[in-house]
Parts: structure tokens; sequence; C-alpha cells
């Protein structure tokens, strides 16, 4: 009632306004140089008469005085204040305004203009993405932002990479909280790239502090495109590559390696006539390509863009042994059903296989055989020269011989014993794991107008993903270790479903220049995982016919996975206030209740306060007239993780089955508890305050950022209890909370960019930030004690520990004061001076979190050609190699090992002799700089001058070629610097990665 | 219709706000719990299985066995495997010299046999005010394995922390030590409840303890505190108990057809059932077969070949001494020696053959002139079908009846009455083949004539270091080994120090 009544009142004032005032009809044509824009405003400057332009571009605005202003304003073009100067016609061509601070970035559960956030936040929109030729969403972060680490975990295809905001902070889980338009998932790995519109990283608590638990590791919020207003547009993409491996890694080869074992006392080992380069042997280049395409468009009131995507990848070890397939579709509708109600559907379906080979094993997995196996054996054998000791050890076993495609045998390890396997045969021709996956994700709103400045959305997010898992081993026989005498298989489907329902309000009001936005609301969600199938057994040799996984054969073993159940019910508030756009304020509060929690601390409250001071806006600013902007902002904020937990941690249960089998002895089924309740479980909090400082200067062509953090992570929950339990309590403690974890840096982003006279624009951007990662309390374990982490074979105090007062899981071993010169021993530094060196002499012999972090990257425009340089690195942390064998005395190692070592008495050498070299394997020796920096691509490319492209009927043609990951300027010595363990306590433990491939890629996109 | 939305959103949201405790309250499913679980006498039975189980996998854990772990100090046998960095902290052990606070192995035991004692304590906690019908057949057998282990514990680290209860919060993980008398005064109790309330042999499942088994158990920890007197009458209970005795001959105390036999008073079983494969074994898990064999085979890579007696290749571990083999010589002694190992000479005999070219640096580890076939990787004691190395079902004996003869000679001997320990000694040398000792050996001969049976008839069994140690003939016995008298206790895990907040570096055992 009220409302119609404003309208009648604004449109006889609008009619009364224009009555008086004498005018003429303007029209024209909007564009931006390379197509129309439709939906731009146009408004008569100081009046309210204006218009929007049509899907042509064209516009007509009545009553128009030939002395009026008017002004042409569209999201991410600079406004456009032109006068009318009698013209009856006026074309223009607005300019886009990459430098906006009116650019809206998204924040949770809503939208903010850049100029007025307080918080740390750092964007990414698609046309960064755009040029990107990366194939996963996750290393698209690489390097552009500061604070932000991006690694892989293995560089096989369709492996995922691990994203870091501000160092680890927890000691389990330690990945940010990825939103996908509004709902939360487990992981952007069914992503196209192509698909998303921007992407916002929320790196300061008070920012993430209303995702309340899970912001902890910071937010990730992705936001996929819409369809811009106009005739539908289809845009195509495709990518071809070619990848490699480019390490100058070297290991010794057949002489140096006969020499060494002489010298280390086996003298069996004898030069044979092989000699081969495993390194060389076991990559192989590989293919890569990828398609995209997508349809586009929006009505006045309906939008829509709907993807399809293909990606095939194969591996540079065992080619498509290794490969990662991947088709995605997605759909996302838009559409205002009443003035009151806007309805939106985004979905998206993705299907990928992925296979891979055995790696991250310190004992067994190619890349570390391929490391460890002598150089003395040959990749296959020539015809009619398999050693009679091979064929026997076939025969006794009943196990055919591994062979290559052309049935040619592979070689057989010559002297290394033990788990050595020759690692060609190992890619290609033993075991392969095959992960088929399904996932489908969701999310559908109603947003209701209610009144003006206040709206309420309902928003459901569902999310459902399937894996099948099947691992198959062929028969082998190699050594005694090293055997499969049937075929083997193992099968795992899990499902997981997700919904997550949000119900908030948000109402925004001004007085005078005082500008308030209120956001409350509520949400639940639920969580549920289950194993459907997991299944084992094999088929003997003569009785093989498949790896049917239906097969008896298959089912010899069942697993029976008890399902971790995971609810949760928020609710949230925020209040974000300005004045004028100078004093920027902005608090909110989370409450979240979990059943991960003991019943009497479910509940965690989360608060954050922040604020901000444009200084350019205040009055007297003006005359400083080379800086354009400057805010000041502080936050301090709390958040929560609850990622580590199994939940019910306060009880101690019975149960009649572990590890998914039941206790039996005799066929009696037996009992046990599961482990010790721990009813003071408390959530963990990470506390952060973040400083900071936006600068924008000459003419918005400088920005510069600033931020100084420090986050404290308090009772960090640690979920093995064992970790805290003696031996003779005899059960373990379930999760419990293991202490501080301090995280201070500074971050820098300074970017330039300018266009010349003449057509040369470019832009220069980089960003450094600074990390330093510091335990500062200890529960439970006696002072002075640690916790054990990581484990390495044969050494059973492990290679990483938890100790207060140094880094999160530091290196742990013996330090060396260089090589005894009368024996070739290694000097071991008696580090509690207690006159003898055992294992209480360990100590810290490294860190893996980096110092410093950086990147950046430069692009340049001259006419139709562009380039594009972007790089990536850090300084200061340590990899510790851990894939060397004390029980196998006969492995090869990498040459430094043989150049440096100790050769006779007198001899001031940095390596042992070969005789000692074993005991080199948990000391300092074995720690190196992980300090690099990669260039990770550079691009050129070619658009279609317009012209031309129109005659051709596209839009737009872009031509490009990239090299992805070719140059790597580093002094680490292994495979790959950039490549690393992420478990939570074996950061930088090198067992043998797949490394990163070099890729050489082409690519085309086409836009009608 | 907007006020139909609005009104319809917010009875919604009161709707889930209202039942939001019951929708974050969420047990954990196929799980029981304790307050409830003990309240059925069915379930008290599942627990003690419980207990059996962990005992199972403490002696056979691979790499780890307590089995394995209890048996490498002594001189019957060397470490060997693959070379002599395998597993080097099963090979420190057996080489006395460097045997480090953080050995895996030793932590291993530690832990399993105190996880063995939590699960009793559970049981004895939870059941002792109860009126179950089970519930003191339950006790008497819960508090004979924890009996068990806390002998096994205090035989290898001496004083050690003595945990009764269930801790019921993380401030209760900490545990002072308690003296080795403590310890004994324990075990002497809950054997003393066991023996009244275990049943008779063949009134029960052939795998569990009975009454025989208790009242051996109390004789051999009375020798091991030297009250011989003391222990006599038990051991007298139980020869004169008709359900005990030896087996006809040596061999068949290892064969298939023995397996909970009349001469087992405690031994723990293995199937087959589980069907392992290089897939699916549990490496340092519950596998139900025993995998510890497969270690113990003889190594296969072209070195030994024993088909020909039967026996399958395994990981060459647990090799026998020279010293064992001469002793069997020295003592005449043939049917047994062949139910112990296998000279290569006989082995070559048989049809099998030895390659030490084969070997890393052509020697084969700690290999002395011999294989060991006791415990061995018999053919036939494992699955006929599927990966036959992972699916041995060869029990532990891990207490048998000859052994108890020899303790009560031994008792007899000291508390002055030699006759009677003849008469002990004799039946097991008849059982061996060989003839009674010289009806007037006596004195320090006949201790000697005991001392060199238990070498025998007890070989691999792991009995043997831990004897010469409270004989006081370690340091003769295993002279010019790298024995020296810290390695007569093993050093309490690091771990163990670490996070029991009792305990400092002051508490290790001396040496280490």
């Amino acid at each position: 009632m009220k409302n119609s009544f404003l309208q009648k009142l604004l449109f006889i004032t609008a009619f009364l306004l224009c009555s008086f005032s004498y005018g003429q009809n303007l029209k024209g044509i909007v564009s931006d140089g390379s197509g129309e824009l439709p939906g731009v405003n146009i408004i008569v400057k100081g009046t309210t008469n204006g218009t929007t332009t049509r899907l042509d571009g064209s516009y007509v605005l009545t009553n128009v005085k030939p002395t009026d202003i008017i002004v042409f304003s569209y999201v991410g073009y600079k406004t456009l204040e032109i006068g009318v100067e009698g013209r009856v016609v006026l074309d223009v061509i607005l300019q886009e305004d990459t430098n906006s601070l009116d650019e809206v970035v998204v924040v949770g559960y809503g939208a903010k203009r850049k100029s007025l956030v307080t918080g740390a936040i750092s964007s990414i929109d698609s046309k960064q993405i755009k040029s990107s030729s990366n194939q996963r969403v996750e290393q698209i972060l690489q390097g552009r932002t500061s604070g932000v680490t991006v690694s892989s975990s293995s560089g096989s295809p369709g492996s995922g990479a691990k994203i870091r905001i501000r160092g680890a902070g927890s000691s389990g889980n330690s990945n940010p909280l990825y939103i996908v338009d509004g709902m939360k998932t487990s992981s952007i790995s069914s992503i196209a790239p192509s698909d998303i519109a921007n992407m916002e990283i929320l790196k300061d608590a008070a920012s993430a502090a209303i995702y309340g638990t899970e912001g902890a590791n910071g937010v990730v919020i992705i936001t996929t495109k819409k369809g811009s207003v106009g005739e539908m547009k289809i845009g195509f993409n495709s990518q071809f590559g070619l990848q490699f491996v480019n390490s100058k890694m070297n290991l010794m080869d057949a002489s140096q390696f006969v020499t060494y074992m002489t010298e280390a006392g086996q003298a069996g080992v004898v030069d044979n006539g092989f000699n081969t380069d495993w390194i060389k042997e076991t990559f192989s280049p590989a293919s890569m390509m990828r398609y995209d395409l997508n349809l586009s468009g929006a009505t006045e009131k309906t939008s829509y863009y709907t993807s399809l995507s293909h990606l095939k990848q194969n591996g540079v070890v065992g080619d498509d042994n290794s490969s990662f397939r991947r088709v995605s579709f997605r759909m996302n509708l838009k559409t205002e059903i009443t003035k009151w109600l806007e309805v939106g559907v985004n979905a998206t379906y993705s299907g990928s296989t992925k296979n891979g080979i055995q790696e991250n094993s310190d004992t067994r997995g190619v890349i570390q055989n391929m490391l460890i196996i002598d150089p003395l054996t040959p990749v296959t054998y020539q015809e009619g020269q398999v050693p009679q000791s091979v064929i026997d050890r076939g025969t006794a076993n009943n196990v055919p011989l591994l062979r290559d495609a052309n049935g040619n045998v592979y070689g057989y390890p010559s002297y290394s014993t033990g788990e050595v396997i020759n690692p060609v045969a190992y890619a290609n021709g033993i075991n392969n794991t095959a992960v088929n996956a399904r996932q489908n994700l969701l999310s559908a709103y109603l947003k209701f107008n209610i009144i003006d400045g206040f709206t309420f959305t309902s928003r459901f997010g569902f999310e459902k993903g399937h894996w099948n898992t099947r691992n198959m081993v062929n028969p082998y026989y190699v050594s005694s270790e090293a055997a499969n005498t049937s075929y083997t298989g193992s099968q795992t489907i899990f499902e997981s479903k997700k919904w997550l329902w949000e119900n908030f309000a948000t109402y925004k009001k001004s007085f005078n220049e005082h500008n308030f936005t209120l956001l409350a609301g509520y949400s639940a969600e639920n969580t549920r995982g289950k194993t459907l199938i997991s299944r084992s057994g094999s088929a003997a040799i003569n009785s093989f016919s498949g790896f049917d996984f239906d097969l008896p054969e298959f089912n010899q073993q069942i697993n029976t996975i008890i399902p971790r159940p995971d609810n949760m019910v928020s609710m949230f508030a925020r209040l974000s206030y300005d004045f004028s756009d100078k004093y920027l304020f902005e608090a909110s509060l989370r409450q979240d209740t979990s059943d991960k929690f003991p019943t009497a601390n479910k509940t965690g409250v989360f608060p954050s306060f922040s604020a901000g001071w444009v200084l350019s806006k205040e009055d007297n600013w003006k005359d400083i007239a080379k800086i354009n902007y400057l805010k000041f902002r502080a936050s301090w904020g709390q958040n929560g993780s609850r990622s580590n937990l199994n939940g019910n941690s306060d009880k101690t249960f019975i149960v009649q089955n572990i590890g998914g089998l039941p206790i039996d002895y005799l066929g009696n089924i037996g009992a046990q508890i599961t482990g010790y309740a721990n009813p003071n479980l408390v959530w963990e909090t990470s506390e952060q305050i973040d400083l900071g400082v936006d600068l924008r200067a000459y003419n918005n062509k400088l920005n510069f950022s600033f931020d100084y953090f420090k986050k404290t992570t308090r009772d960090a929950i640690v979920s093995n209890g064992a970790l805290i339990t003696p031996g003779s309590a005899g059960f373990v403690s379930n999760e419990f909370n293991a202490g501080t974890i301090e995280n201070t840096g500074f971050e820098f982003e300074i970017g330039y960019k300018d266009e010349t006279e003449s057509g040369l624009s470019y832009a220069i951007n980089a960003n450094l930030s600074t990390l330093k990662n510091t335990v500062t309390e200890i529960l439970y374990v006696p002072e002075g004690t640690s916790l054990t982490g990581a484990g390495a074979p044969q050494n059973s105090d492990g290679v990483t520990r938890l100790s207060q007062g140094l880094p999160s899981w530091y290196f742990y071993g013996y330090k060396t004061a260089g090589i005894n010169p009368a024996t070739g021993e290694i000097n071991f530094v008696d580090t509690n001076g207690d006159n003898t060196i055992d294992s209480s002499d360990k100590t810290m012999i490294g860190s893996p979190h980096p110092d410093v972090l950086f990147g950046g990257n430069i692009n340049l425009r001259y006419k139709a050609f562009d380039f594009n340089l972007q790089f990536q690195g850090s300084i200061g942390n340590d990899i510790m190699s851990t894939y060397h064998q004390p029980s196998r005395p006969i492995t090869n190692k990498p040459l430094h090992f043989y150049t440096e070592r100790w050769k006779s008495a007198g001899d001031n050498a940095s390596f042992p002799g070969a005789a000692n070299v074993i005991s080199s394997y948990d000391t300092d020796l074995m720690v190196e700089s992980g300090s690099f920096m990669r260039i990770k691509q550079i691009q050129f490319g070619y658009t279609l001058p317009t012209n031309i492209a129109k005659k051709m009927n596209v839009g737009n043609l872009r031509l490009y070629v990239s090299l992805d990951d070719y140059f790597t300027f580093t002094g680490y010595k292994g495979l790959d610097p950039e490549v690393g363990n992420f478990g939570f306590n074996s950061i930088g433990v090198d067992r043998g990665f797949y490394p990163t491939a070099a890729k050489t890629v082409f690519g085309l996109s086409i836009d009608f | 219709m907007k006020k139909i939305f609005l009104s319809l959103i917010v009875i919604s949201l009161l709707g889930i706000y209202a039942c939001s405790e019951d929708f974050t309250t969420n047990p954990r499913p196929d799980v029981q719990d304790l307050e409830t679980f003990f309240q059925k006498e069915e379930n008290v039975e599942s627990a003690i299985i419980g207990i059996y189980d962990l005992m199972q996998y403490n002696y056979s854990r691979d790499w780890h066995s307590a089995f394995f772990v209890k048996l490498l100090p002594g001189d019957d046998a060397n470490c060997a495997g693959g070379n002599a960095g395998d597993q080097s902290q099963l090979q420190d052990i057996d080489d006395y010299v460097s045997v480090s606070t953080s050995n895996a192995s030793i932590a291993s035991v530690w832990d399993l046999f105190y996880r063995t004692i939590a699960l009793s304590n559970l049981v004895i906690t939870n059941i002792e005010g109860s009126s179950l019908a089970n519930k003191d057949s339950a006790i008497a057998e819960a508090k004979f394995l924890r009996a068990w282990c806390y002998f096994e514990l205090t035989t290898m680290f001496g004083d050690v922390p003595l945990r009764l209860t269930v801790p019921k919060t993380t401030e209760d993980f900490g545990l002072m030590k308690s003296s080795r008398a403590a310890i004994y005064a324990q075990i002497e109790d809950d054997l003393t409840v066991a023996i009244s309330n275990l049943p008779q042999t063949g009134a029960t499942e052939n795998f569990r303890v009975t009454v025989g088994t208790a009242q051996a158990l109390m004789g051999k920890v009375l020798v091991f505190q030297e009250k011989y007197t003391a222990a006599i009458p038990f051991f007298e209970s139980v020869i004169s108990n008709p359900s005990h005795d030896l087996e006809a001959t040596s061999a068949d105390v290892w064969s298939v057809g023995s397996e909970f036999g009349v001469e087992s008073l405690f031994e723990l079983g293995y199937v087959s059932t589980t069907a392992r494969d290089w897939g699916n074994v549990a490496w340092g898990g519950r596998n139900e077969s025993n995998l510890h064999i497969q270690l113990m085979g003889p190594r296969g890579d072209g070195i030994f070949d024993v088909a020909a007696i039967g026996l399958l290749n395994g990981w060459g571990f647990n090799l026998p001494t020279s010293k064992l083999t001469n002793a069997f010589i020295a003592s005449g002694d043939i049917d047994r020696k062949n139910a112990t190992l296998m000279s290569e000479a006989d082995l070559i005999t048989a049809g099998g053959g030895v390659d030490q070219s084969a070997a890393p640096g052509g020697v084969v580890w700690d290999y002395e002139g011999a294989i060991r076939v006791k415990y061995s990787t018999r053919s036939e004691d494992t699955s006929t079908g599927g990966v036959r190395e992972l699916n041995y079902t060869t029990n532990f004996r891990v207490f048998r009846y000859a052994e108890m003869l020899l303790l009560a000679a031994e008792a007899y001997h000291k508390a002055g009455n030699d006759g009677l320990a003849r008469t002990q000694l004799d039946k097991v040398r008849v059982r061996a083949g060989l003839t009674a000792v010289n009806a007037s050996l006596s004195g320090t001969d006949l201790f000697d004539a005991i001392v060199n049976e238990k070498f025998l008839e007890l070989a691999h069994e792991g009995q043997r270091f831990w004897d010469l140690v409270r004989w006081g003939r370690a340091s003769t016995e295993l002279a010019g080994t790298g024995y020296s008298s810290k390695n007569d206790l093993f050093p309490i895990p690091i771990t163990e120090i670490d996070k029991n907040s009792e305990l400092t570096v002051a508490d290790q055992n001396p040496g280490y």
C-alpha cells in the first residue's frame, strides 16, 4: 500500500518536472569499442530523467535540453559525463575501468564496494583467468596474491593442489573454506576455470569470521559466470599441450655407482655393461587437451549461462596409466519472477576418471624406486638376454615375467634388493589405481525484495559426490619383498551428500551520510559420508578372468566402514557502517553449534571487528594530488576449526570391529574400546589481528597494499591421541587440544599499469609475503618433550617434531659438523653435551616453512599482440629427503653424494665416505634449502583485429602459445622444489614425488 | 502470495531452531556405550575374547612380535634377515650394543602388553560389582591374562608402572614405576584368584587358559623369585593333573595335529580364514594369520632351496647359532635336533640347497650353517590356495608342559630334592629320545644338565636369555657377543618417558 503510494508520488513529481523543462529527444549507441553495451544507465545529470540501453546498445532519451550533461554509467566501465551541446545523436564509447574502486567484491553473504572493505581480501577476476592456461582452479591462484601458497602434493594429472592462506595454522586440515555460488563445497577440483567470473580470497579473521567454525584457514569464494544482457553469446576455447619433465636432478651413473659401492664394501657390484639413466627412462612426454564451450545471454529479467568442458591429460610417468579426464557441465539461471522475487539456480555436474601410479611412499613408490634402483639394471632385456636367475624366480613362484607392450622383458634389479622394482615396469605394468568420480553441486535461491533496501534470501545448496576407486595389481615376482603372486584388487565406493540451507536478511539504510548495512541469518547443514563398498581379494593367475569386482575372488575381504555424521546449525549477524565512504566500521558475530564437540562445548561463538579510514576522502586531501586513494584499516577476529574431528570425543565406546573388520579370535567375536574419552575437548580457535594500508596513486595507475597479520591458533586440535598417551595407558586418548601455534607476517602487493601513446599497455604486479611460524605452547606432554610426526624407514624417532618455541613440525635429526677427514665418518654434534652420541642428541635440523613467498606477473599488450609472464617462488624453506633405505645398502643416490664424498684419509669432504653413508640418512645432510623461483607461465597471444573478425563473423578470436612451468631457479638438488608433501606433520618431507611437468600449450579462444 | 512465502519461511526457521539440539546430537553408529555394555554376559565374553585377540596380535605383529623380541638376545638364535641392516631395530637387540631407547620393536611390545592389561582392567573394573553368572570365571581369565602380561613386562623391563585401573581423563595417564617385587606381588594375587575360579582343562574351549595354566604360571613366577619351595606345590598340581602331559615325540610338538594338544598350557591360535593377499594384508595390524612365520622363513631370492623339505621361502630372520647346533650334537640329541633345525649338509642330502652367492655381498647374513625348522614356513601350515606366504596358521605354544617340567626340576633341585628334579628332567629327555641322566647326578652338575636341557628343549622359544640373566650366567655364556650387564633389561621406551608425566629420564633402566 505504502509502496504504490510512493511510486505514484514519484511518478507525478517526474511528470511535473518533465513538463516544465522543455526538451528534445537524444539517441545513440553505446559501445566499448569492440561491441555494443546493453543495459548502460543513462541519466541527465542532476535530474531523474534516465533510461538504459537496449540489447543492441541503442537508446533514446527524451526531454533533453541542449545544455544538459548526460551521464553514462555501467559496471566495470569508467563513468562518462558528456555535454549534449545541441546534438540529437550521441554515440559514445565507454572505457573499461580496471582500476575501479567501485568494483564490487563478494564477501560472505553479500557484496561490498572495494573502497569500503575493511578486511584483507584479494580478488581475481575472469580476465586474469582467461589468459591462464591452467587446467585447475587451484593453479590459477598460484603467485597471484600475497599470503596465499598453492602447492601440489603431486604433479600427476588430476592431483589437486593445496591452498594455504597465511600459513598452516592448524595441526590437521589447514585447507581454506571453499564457497561456490554460496554453497560450501569440500573441493573445487570439479570446477572448470573458464566458468569462473571472479574469486575472492578472504585472508583476515574479520572477513572470514562470518563463516565461524570453518573460516580459520581463510575462505575462497568463487562466483561463476552469468549471462549478460544481450543476444546469445557463444564462446569456445581449445588448448593442446605437450608436457615433459624438466628436472636437473642427477643420480650416479653406472661407473660412479660401481666405484661408490666398491668403496662401501659391496665388492659384488661390478660393471655389467648397463648404464641406465632412470630419471630419463621413467619420464616421457605426454599430451593434454582441453575444450570449453559456453552459451550465455540474458533478457532484462532472465539470464542464463551454460557450459560444457572437457579435459584430458596424460602423465609424464606411465602416460595413460597416470592420466586424468574430466567432463563438466554447468547451468546458471537467474530470473526476476516479480518485482519482489528473484530466483536463481546454479548447477554443475562433473565426471572424471583419474588413473594413478604409486607415489609418496618411502619404500614402495615409482618415483622412490626410480631414485634408488641401481643404474646397472637395464630398462628391458634384449631378446635372449634375460638372466637365468630372473627366469628361475618367475618359474619358482609360478609368476610370469614383467613385459612391456612390445613383449620385451623388463629389467629386474641387477643388484638392488628388497622392495626395489624397475620404475618403468612399476609405472606401466604393475599396478593401477583408477578413480571414477561424479560430483554434483547445486545451489538455488529465492531473493525477496521486501521493501526498499530490505531483502531476504533463502538459499539451499546440495552437494553429492560419488567416488569409485579400484586398485588393480598384476602378478610379479621381483624379490621376496617385492612380489605379488596373484592378481590382487580392491574396490572402494564412497558417497557423500551434503545439504546447506541458509536464510538471511539484509537491510540497507542511509541517514544523511551515515550508511548502514545490517545482515542477520540462520543456517543448518548436514553432511554424510558413506562407504558403500569396500572389498578386496585376489585371483589365482591361472583362473584370472579380469578385474571384475563382483567375482567372489575380489570379495574375500569386505570391510564395514562406520559413517561419521556431521551436522551444524549457525546464526550470524553483521553490521557495516560508513560515514560518507570515509570512516568505515564493521562487526560480525557467528554462533556455531556442531555435533563434533562434547555436549558441554558444543557451541562456539566467533566475533570480529574491523575499521577503516579513507584518508583520501578528507576534505583537505586534494592538495596531495598524486595519491588518489589512501585507506588505513585494522581488523580483529576469531575463527574456529572442526575439520579434524571425528565427533563424540567425550565418550569411550566399545567396538567389535577395527579397521572395518570384526575383532575375531579363532571365530569368536571380541570387543575393545575405541579410545579414552576426552571430555575437556574445546574448539580450536584462531585469533587474528590484521593492520593494512591500501593506496592508489598517479591517476590510479599505481596501487599498493600492505598488511601485517598475527594469527594465533589456540587449542589446536590433533586427532592422533597416541601423541600424548604413554604406552602404559594401553589405549590412546581421543582427539585433544595440542597447544598454540602462531603465524605472523607482512604482505605487500604492488602494481603499476599504464598505456603509452603508441598504444602499448602494460601492467606489472608483484607480491611478497613473509611468514614466521612458531609453536608457542604444547599441552599435556611434560615440558621439554615433543610430539612425533612423520616417520622414515627404520627411523623410530620420526623426522618431524612439534616442540615449544620452534616452528611446527620442524625436521628432526642429528646435526653434523663435517666429515672426519681420517675415517670418512660423520662428525655428529653432541647437542646435549653428555659425551655420547645417541638419539637424545637429535634436534631441529630444518624448517619446512618458508620465510618469504613471492609472486608476480607482467602483462604487455600492443595492438593485436599480448604477452604475459607469471612467476612464483619461496625463500627459506627446507626439504628433507626420506626416500633412502637404511636397510638396503645397494641403492643409488643423488650425484652429490658421490661428488662430495670422502674418498681417502685427509679429505675434507662434505659427505661421508661410501661405507658410512647409511648413518647420514637421519642427519642434516638430508636437509636442503627448498628456495626456488619458477616462471609459471610465459604466454604470447594474438587477437584478430575487430574488422577482420567481423568479416569472419566472430566477435573475438585469440590464439596463444604458452610455456608453463618451464624455467625454475633453485639450488635444490631433488626433482622438484615446488611439489611437496602436505600431510600436516610431513610438510617438506620428500619421499619421492611426481614432479610438476613443464608444458608447451597452444590455445585458441573464439567468441561469437 | 508474498505473505504466504514469508510466513512459511518464518515457520520453518522456528522449526529448525526448535530441533537444533537433536540435529546436532549424533551418536556414533555401530558402537556400544561403555556404561551399558558390561551388563550382559555375552558382552563380557566378547571383551575376554578381545584380550586373547590382543595377545594373538602382540606375539605375531610383523617386524615387532613379542615372540621374536623376547627371543633375540638369546644365544640360541641370530636375527638374520636380508642383510645386516634389515630391520635394524631387531638387529640391534640381537647385537646388544646399540639398543636404542626409541627401538620401535621394544616400544611395540611394551605398548601391546599394556593394551592387553588395559582391556583386562576394563573388564575387571566393570564387572567386579555385578551379579552376572560368568562374573567369577571372567575375572579369573582377565586376571590371568593381566598377570601373564605383567610377568612378561617385568622380566624384560624390571620395574614398570603398575596400572590396575582405567584412566578417566588425560591427567590419569601419568603413573610412576613400581618395583619388580610389587609387580610380582600383584601377579601372585591375580594368579591366586585365577587358580580358584578358572575351569579345568576340557571344561572349556581349548584356546582358553585353565586352572592348570594358572598353577604352572604361578610356579614359574615363584621360581623367577627364587621361591622354590613355594613353587613346588603348584607344579605338583599340574603334574598330577591328567589333562596335562608331554606329546609323544619332539616332532609331534610342532605338528598341526597337536595344536591345543595335551602339552600346551597356553597357546595362541592363528587361522587362514581371512585369506590375506599382498593387497589387503594389514601391515602392522591384525591379520589373524601368523605373519611372523613368513618373516622367519628361510630366505628365498635364490638363496635357500627348501621345497624338498616341505618349507616355503620367507624373509630369512631367526637363524640358529652354531652354538645351538653344536649343543645338540654334543648331547647326542638327534630327534629333537631334527625337530628344531637342519644343517646345510642335511638340507642338501634332503634335496634342498644353499647358494650364498645369491645373497647381497655373497654371504648370507647371520647364517651359521643351519636353518631353523621349529616354527618354520611349513607348506602344510598355510592355506592351500591364495597367497600362501601371508596365511600361516602356525600356533605359538607360548607355555608348554615341557617347560614347566624343567622349571619343576629346577625348583626341586634348588629346594634340595635332586631325586624329584631328575624325575622331571628325565621325562623331557626320554621324550626327546635321550636316555635318563645318571641317577647319581646332583648338585651343580644336575643344575648344568637342567640348563643344557632347557637350552635344547626350548631353543627359539624366547626363554634362554632371561634364564641366563636370572641364573647369573649371561656374562659367561654371552662373552664376546657385545653383551653387557645393561642388556639384562630392555630400555623403557622413550615414548613412555616422554608422555608419562610421572617419569623422567632418571627412571630409565641403567646403562641406557
